[in-house]
């Protein structure tokens, strides 16, 4: 399993974004159509596809794609 | 000058207070009052350069970018309508470069003959219940919906306001017209979705309001968890708008803030703000408040909450929609309620959404309560036609948000509802249909 290709493709499938458009280190802030909406589809898709929950006090710091391979990564050990 | 524009003047009036104070600020750009009030006239200039005239309509889509601010008021100043588009809308706008503006002569002097009644901003309603329409606002309108709120939530310009809510809509915009004409600052993001930007962006400007809707902050809390709490003696008052609170959800924030005013507004695109609740106010917290102001007046007819007031559109663009629009002076605005013995006002849903029983008129808006308050996580209720009874309730119930099944939804309902509310079918549903502002669509289930 490749976390960081999966996420990076799970994230842009959300956002209708080609995947190589996902530049693996901005903020949410600045990728065009990553509102609060398409942030809650992205957790609960990950989620569902790594068979993991998001520990919630962690979720606060997930704000951007690098943070979100980390996270997934640490809870998958 | 500018005495048919009251909003303009107000903000012109801060300028001249304190020029070199902040007014606007956006990613890493900061913007004075003085600055401010030249790129609107430079605005004005580039307008009036492509043609248009007062009483002409420009439309701008309302872009939550400084430059869109100089437009609106710049349009403002040349009495040239400024009709809002939803900048996701794909609707097509009136289409500049910021630097145009820039490059252009601060326009002198002002238009002649006009007035505060001319109309002068064009909004277009949501359609949660109808088809979209458009609304037209007078400049007496718009200075009036900001002065009302600011007034009631207490703004002044030593507030700090992060305007997080789309401004293409009156809750977002007003509370960007609200703060400049106080001399405030406004801090524009672009949505909710990275909360600690968001509380990064509260604790570095040291913002003291803003406003959001209660979606909004069912996403923060999710996200966020009760960090909120570290602003609880900062943030000095929050506005929530465009669609309900539910009651637990109100305690909850009086407990987290318990020193920051936090308002709750009622009111259509048509009327804007027309009733506040405060949320401190536990005893009447299943109302929508009262009055916002003294200019505004609220009548029941026949069981429809109408409205009256300053801040009252002129009448909606398209005269087919004014047709029963209006009820001796007042606007229809579609939803049952009444009004208490002390004034307050308490709303039993939407007049074209009530679901008929055999003749008695159920809220789909009680119904869905009532089945949240078994432990449901969330549910959407419309009409179903029914051969006996002409309609009956169909609950929609939110996938996965309960372990019961609706047989034990049912059985449990019927002991706290009357049992011509309580819904004949149930089905579940994977999503509840929203629009953008968070409000139910009910409309999309009934096939309408």
């Amino acid at each position: 399993m490749n976390i960081l290709e999966e996420t990076k493709e799970i994230i842009a499938s959300v956002l209708k974004l080609p995947v190589e458009q996902l530049d693996i280190d901005a903020e949410m802030t600045d990728v065009e159509g990553w509102d609060s909406l398409r942030n809650v589809m992205i957790l609960s898709q990950l989620e569902e596809h790594f068979d993991i929950m998001f520990p919630p006090d962690d979720i606060f710091d997930l704000t951007s794609v690098k943070a979100f391979v980390e996270e997934i990564e640490k809870i998958k050990g | 000058m500018y005495s048919y524009s009251p909003l303009l003047q107000s903000v012109i009036q801060a300028c001249e207070r304190h020029p070199e104070k902040t007014a606007i600020i956006a990613g890493k750009e900061e913007i004075t009052y003085s600055v401010l009030c030249l790129n609107i006239r430079k605005a004005a200039t580039l307008i009036q350069s492509k043609g248009f005239k007062a009483g002409d309509t420009i439309m701008l889509s309302a872009v939550k970018e400084p430059h869109f601010i100089y437009m609106d008021f710049g349009a403002q100043m040349l009495g040239v309508i400024d009709e809002m588009i939803d900048p996701d809308s794909g609707e097509e706008a009136f289409q500049y470069l910021p630097e145009e503006i820039f490059n252009m002569a601060p326009i002198e002097g002002e238009p002649e003959g006009l007035k505060d009644s001319d109309v002068i901003e064009i909004l277009h309603t949501t359609g949660t219940t109808s088809k979209p329409k458009s609304v037209c606002l007078s400049h007496y309108n718009i200075f009036w919906a900001a002065k009302n709120t600011s007034d009631f939530v207490q703004n002044d310009e030593e507030d700090v306001e992060v305007v997080v809510m789309p401004i293409c809509h009156a809750f977002g915009l007003r509370r960007v017209h609200l703060s400049l004409m106080n001399g405030a600052t406004v801090v524009l993001l672009p949505n909710f979705a990275n909360v600690q930007l968001l509380f990064k962006t509260i604790e570095k400007y040291h913002v003291t309001t803003f406003g959001m809707a209660p979606a909004a902050w069912a996403y923060v809390k999710k996200i966020s968890g009760t960090r909120i709490t570290r602003f609880a003696n900062q943030l000095r008052h929050i506005e929530f708008g465009t669609a309900a609170m539910p009651l637990a959800g109100k305690k909850e924030l009086v407990e987290l803030l318990p020193n920051t005013r936090i308002c709750h507004n009622y009111g259509l695109t048509e009327s804007n703000r027309t009733c506040m609740i405060e949320y401190h106010d536990t005893e009447h917290l299943h109302s929508v408040g009262q009055p916002i102001a003294d200019n505004v007046k609220v009548k029941v007819f026949d069981g429809e909450i109408c409205v009256h007031g300053n801040q009252t559109m002129v009448g909606y663009l398209d005269p087919e929609d004014n047709k029963d629009a209006f009820i001796e002076g007042f606007f229809r605005t579609g939803d049952c309620g009444y009004i208490s013995d002390d004034g307050y006002i308490y709303l039993m849903g939407r007049a074209k959404e009530m679901i008929s029983v055999g003749g008695k008129k159920v809220s789909p808006v009680e119904v869905e309560e009532a089945i949240c308050n078994l432990g449901v996580g969330d549910c959407i209720c419309v009409s179903h036609p029914h051969e006996m009874l002409g309609e009956t309730v169909k609950a929609y119930i939110l996938k996965g948000s309960t372990e019961l099944t609706f047989k034990q939804i049912d059985e449990k309902l019927k002991s706290s509802l009357a049992l011509f509310k309580c819904p004949t079918l149930y089905e579940w549903i994977d999503e509840i249909p929203v629009n953008g502002l968070g409000k139910k669509q009910r409309r999309a289930l009934m096939g309408i």
